[in-house]
């Protein structure tokens, strides 16, 4: 049986005093868009920092692709975050001082791309997002939706096999934040990118293929999605 | 990663621009003040290590030299002129290869001298009589920079007869001319001083170059976690941090270099140790140019690592590895300690040597003042909100409550330049005044001359120690009689009467008793037995009515014409000592003429300097028998030529407070630009949520002054007492608790102006960076 693409079993992580999952697990298989949903302090960014190998359990385990990904050392999960990971989170997390070109060209720099090779698909991206004009401008200069956009663009440039998004909408505008999440799973689907998504909004999570609801530390229960709208 | 942290240095918008400009104008500010001290040190090392020609030894002088030797008859002395030395060498070949001193091609004639380019100057300038007569003949050229110190040396070769001068006391016959260099009185304090000082530089520039570094991190930090998230190793981080420091510092050494070669040629002209140096000698040497552009960058990225070390940047943003905790009192433990040992070493302390403890204890003082500060802060940060109203205080006092560490880096600078300053401008006034004493000061137009041998040379930084009379031993009786007791009968009334018809001046001789047993190593006669005079006293004889008239200097015996006295004290090189009264009541009275006694030295009231001048001619022109190696001046000379080594002490701690201000107030300036730049978001989002600007402006002002104050008080206060406790223990009885004078209130008060003025100037800034207009959240 083929082992999911990522999954976390029995996982444990407190903070100090404070326990922020206690014992979660879940499981996500290759183009799987699974979302994380759970009241603010639930502990699903926890477990979705877990599962892309920021953060180690105290206990339980998270494996990749069959392997154990916890117990690896910084510099490898390092190096899975720059090749196999992709990342969209509230604000983008985009380096202001770089323009939307550098910004998407960065992991493939990172991961010793030759420059030319680098800033052609981080255009060709820019392009696809019909983003084109902003290659040159600073991230800092761009609104929230192009930022998210060129956010997107970043997580899938190195062809990602899973996607973390961590409320990738929850500073946008409906309108704006709806448009996101169609470009992020067309484009995912499009690239057979798994996506993990963690969110709070119950309309966010209605894209997903499969839910699971996280609260006080626990993953509760397991419902399915309405699907791709 | 090398043009990733390239591009983070220069390519970052506006923010990256002010950053990169704000570093690279520390480090120039650093890098040229490091240049400044090692291009006067490396004059100084230079001038010291030159060969001391002056220094040339020689053999007694037969009484008729042979000629046609490897040879030359060696005569070197002082002059004076206005308070400046001029250096002067008569000398007579006797062959055709006599060794010529350094400076000239060859060795004067007869008629003839060389005078140094400041000396020729002078000549040109002032009447014959007051300074051309003492150089008879023909000006036959200059002297070459080798045989000079310095542009404004004044020197003199001058070529006299061989007969006439193989005659004169002070002669020598020469072979060689000495090429060492001199082992000077001054030069080790000197040098150990601007060690010293060039450390003490080093440590406010790192920590100005550190702060830099550290410009608006907590934001870079947060583009570096940006930067994990998407795969970036710690390694390639650092590279990142460690490129974009250097790369400032590269930029900031290129400029400070440019602004000491802009500045080098005041320097030069600044005289800072008292001497002018050779503009070509005011350089750094070529290591000190690479040490600044590999060094600096080196320090500056060794800098951004370590404070990278102080944070955990991983891919969801930037976490404080530790919180700072609050300093603990014990952090005073080293001042305290420091002050104690300071005590202990002055209690063991004498007049005349300072304990040993006292210097340890002094460092421990100053490294106290640096790691007791965070303590001094914390302790303001928690008094100052209660006592002050408002919201500012309060605010600042959080604040600096929360990094009273960091608070207080960017002013330790300023505290230690508050410190030193204060010990010194405490110290120096008592120091010149145990010179400039009230007799001494009543005598500072009085003139001494004396003819027997100098046992000093005079209280000169150069001073050489040597003394014409060490050579005297082979030398006629009448000529040893000369060096014991001064010019002989007939030469001394001549002198005596000429100098009476010079208008301006009223001329008070002393004479020296004859004395039974002379010794023969050519030191004077003792005094007599009982007197109380020192081993090798000279005992000489005064008219009453110069006693008189000179009163500071004692009193005569009721109804007594001419009183025999010990004179050894008049003939030292320290006015306190000179200006004692060595004349009383209880000294015996001597009965007869003068006129038949050696003439021991003159005493010569001047009306004016022409004057004063005009007397110094005649004496160094109408004296040839003297033997004295000193040239004559007034008691007010040698006062100014000590307080000078002490002005020279007050100039150089002056430029290091000024320069540490500089630096510390740049650190300052730094600090407060990145720590608006740090917390545009908090600043701003008070002023959106209804905080007036004033109030931030206060915030702003507090968090600087808090420390400020704080650490500043406790420096001056602590460098205050020392102050006290060192002329209490090492001054003569009586000298007044020092005063600080204008001066100190002057240099210390425009430091902290200056730094005032750096808060204020970041006010604009963070009016238009709080701006609600400027609101952005990311």
């Amino acid at each position: 049986m083929k082992p999911p693409l990522i999954e976390a079993v029995d996982v444990h992580v407190s903070f100090g005093e404070t326990p922020a999952l206690r014992g979660a697990s879940v499981r996500a298989d290759s183009g799987d868009f699974l979302a994380i949903m759970g009241p603010s302090g639930s502990g699903k960014s926890t477990l979705l920092h877990c599962l892309a190998g920021i953060f180690t359990p105290d206990s339980g385990e998270v494996r990749y692709a069959g392997s154990r990904l916890d117990d690896l050392p910084d510099k490898r999960r390092t190096r899975l975050r720059r090749t196999d990971f992709g990342f969209v989170f509230q604000f983008g997390q985009l380096i202001p001082e770089l323009s939307a070109a550098d910004n998407i060209a960065m992991p493939l720099l990172l991961n010793g791309a030759r420059r030319a090779a680098a800033y052609r698909q981080a255009r060709g991206w820019l392009t696809r997002l019909e983003l084109g004009e902003l290659g040159g401008r600073r991230t800092g200069e761009l609104s929230g939706g192009q930022a998210q956009r060129i956010a997107i663009a970043r997580a899938l440039v190195t062809a990602p096999r899973v996607l973390f998004a961590d409320e990738p909408t929850g500073a946008l505008d409906s309108r704006t934040g709806h448009q996101i999440m169609s470009l992020l799973i067309a484009v995912a689907r499009a690239e057979g990118t798994a996506i993990v998504l963690v969110t709070h909004d119950s309309g966010v999570a209605g894209y997903a293929d499969r839910v699971v609801e996280v609260a006080d530390g626990l993953v509760r229960d397991a419902v399915a999605a309405g699907g791709v709208r | 990663m090398l043009r990733l942290g390239w591009h983070f240095a220069v390519r970052s918008g506006r923010e990256g621009i002010a950053r990169l400009l704000g570093t690279a104008a520390a480090v120039a500010v650093g890098v040229a003040i490091m240049l400044c001290v090692l291009a006067d040190f490396h004059a100084f090392s230079v001038t010291s290590g030159r060969g001391c020609w002056e220094c040339t030894q020689g053999t007694a002088v037969a009484a008729r030299p042979a000629a046609g030797r490897h040879a030359e008859i060696w005569n070197y002395g002082d002059d004076i002129f206005r308070g400046q030395t001029i250096e002067r060498l008569e000398v007579a070949s006797l062959g055709p290869d006599s060794p010529v001193p350094p400076g000239i091609s060859r060795l004067p004639a007869a008629g003839q001298y060389y005078a140094s380019p400041a000396l020729a100057a002078l000549l040109r300038s002032v009447p014959r009589d007051q300074l051309g007569d003492r150089f008879p003949g023909r000006l036959a050229g200059t002297i070459g920079d080798r045989a000079l110190s310095g542009p404004g040396e004044l020197v003199s070769y001058v070529g006299e007869p061989v007969s006439a001068l193989a005659q004169l006391p002070a002669s020598v016959e020469v072979t060689s001319i000495a090429t060492a260099p001199a082992t000077q009185v001054w030069s080790p304090y000197f040098r150990d001083a601007f060690v010293v000082g060039a450390l003490a530089f080093l440590f406010p520039i790192l920590i100005l170059i550190g702060t830099a570094t550290r410009l608006a991190a907590a934001r870079r930090e947060e583009r570096f976690a940006a930067l994990r998230l998407v795969g970036a190793t710690s390694g390639q981080i650092s590279v990142i941090a460690a490129v974009d420091a250097a790369l400032s510092a590269v930029l900031g050494a290129a400029a400070g270099i440019g602004a000491f070669e802009l500045v080098r040629p005041a320097l030069a002209h600044s005289a800072v140790t008292s001497a002018h140096y050779f503009a070509a000698d005011v350089t750094p040497p070529a290591w000190g140019y690479a040490l600044m552009l590999g060094a600096v960058p080196a320090a500056a990225a060794v800098a951004a690592l370590l404070s990278l070390r102080r944070v955990r940047i991983s891919p969801l943003g930037v976490a404080r590895r530790v919180t700072p905790a609050a300093p603990s009192a014990w952090r005073m433990l080293p001042l305290l300690a420091g002050l104690g040992l300071f005590a202990l070493g002055m209690a063991l302390s004498g007049s005349k040597s300072i304990g040993a403890a006292s210097y340890p204890g002094l460092l421990l003082v100053m490294t106290g003042l640096v790691v007791g500060g965070p303590w001094l802060t914390a302790w303001a940060a928690r008094i100052a909100p209660r006592l002050l109203p408002g919201a500012a205080p309060l605010l600042a006092g959080r604040r600096l409550a929360d990094n009273p560490k960091g608070a207080f880096r960017s002013i330790r600078g300023l505290v230690l330049a508050v410190f030193l300053g204060t010990v010194v401008a405490g110290l120096l006034p008592a120091a010149n005044a145990t010179t400039a004493t009230p007799s001494a000061r009543s005598l500072s137009d009085v003139l001494m001359a004396q003819f027997l041998t100098a046992p000093v040379c005079g209280n000169s930084v150069n001073c050489t120690g040597g003394a014409p009379g060490d050579t005297l031993q082979s030398k006629s009786a009448a000529e040893q009689r000369i060096v014991a007791d001064g010019l002989p009968p007939r030469a001394g009334a001549a002198l005596v009467r000429d100098l009476e018809r010079f208008r301006g001046a009223q001329l008070y001789p002393v004479y020296s008793l004859p004395s039974p047993a002379r010794p023969s190593s050519g030191q004077p006669s003792s005094g007599q037995p009982g007197r109380g005079g020192p081993p090798g006293g000279y005992t000489g004889v005064v008219s009453c009515a110069s006693v008189r008239a000179l009163a500071v200097l004692g009193s005569c015996p009721a109804g007594a014409r001419a009183i025999e006295a010990d004179t050894w004290n008049l003939y030292g090189d320290n006015p306190s000592d000179t200006t004692q009264p060595i004349f009383g009541p209880a000294d015996p009275a001597v009965h007869g003429g003068l006129g038949g006694l050696y003439l021991q030295s003159v005493l010569i009231r001047v009306r004016d300097a022409a004057t004063l001048e005009r007397v110094r001619t005649f004496l160094a022109t109408h004296t040839p028998l003297s033997a004295s190696g000193s040239a004559p001046r007034t008691f007010g000379e040698a006062v100014r030529a000590r307080v000078e080594v002490g002005d020279t002490v007050q100039r150089l701690t002056d430029i290091a407070i000024d320069l540490t201000l500089l630096v510390a107030g740049c650190s300052l300036a730094v600090a407060i630009g990145g720590g608006l730049l740090e917390r545009k978001r908090a600043f701003t989002l008070l002023r959106v949520s209804g905080t007036p600007g004033a109030t931030l402006y206060r915030v702003v002002l507090l968090e600087a002054a808090f420390p400020l104050i704080a650490a500043t008080v406790v420096a001056a206060g602590t460098a205050y007492g020392i102050s006290v406790l060192t002329i209490d223990r090492l001054a003569s009885k009586g000298t007044p608790l020092p005063v600080l004078g204008a001066s100190y209130y002057l240099t210390v008060g425009a430091g902290l102006l200056v730094s005032l003025a750096v808060i204020l100037a970041a006010m604009p800034l963070l009016r238009r960076m709080t701006a609600p207009a400027n609101a952005r959240f990311e």
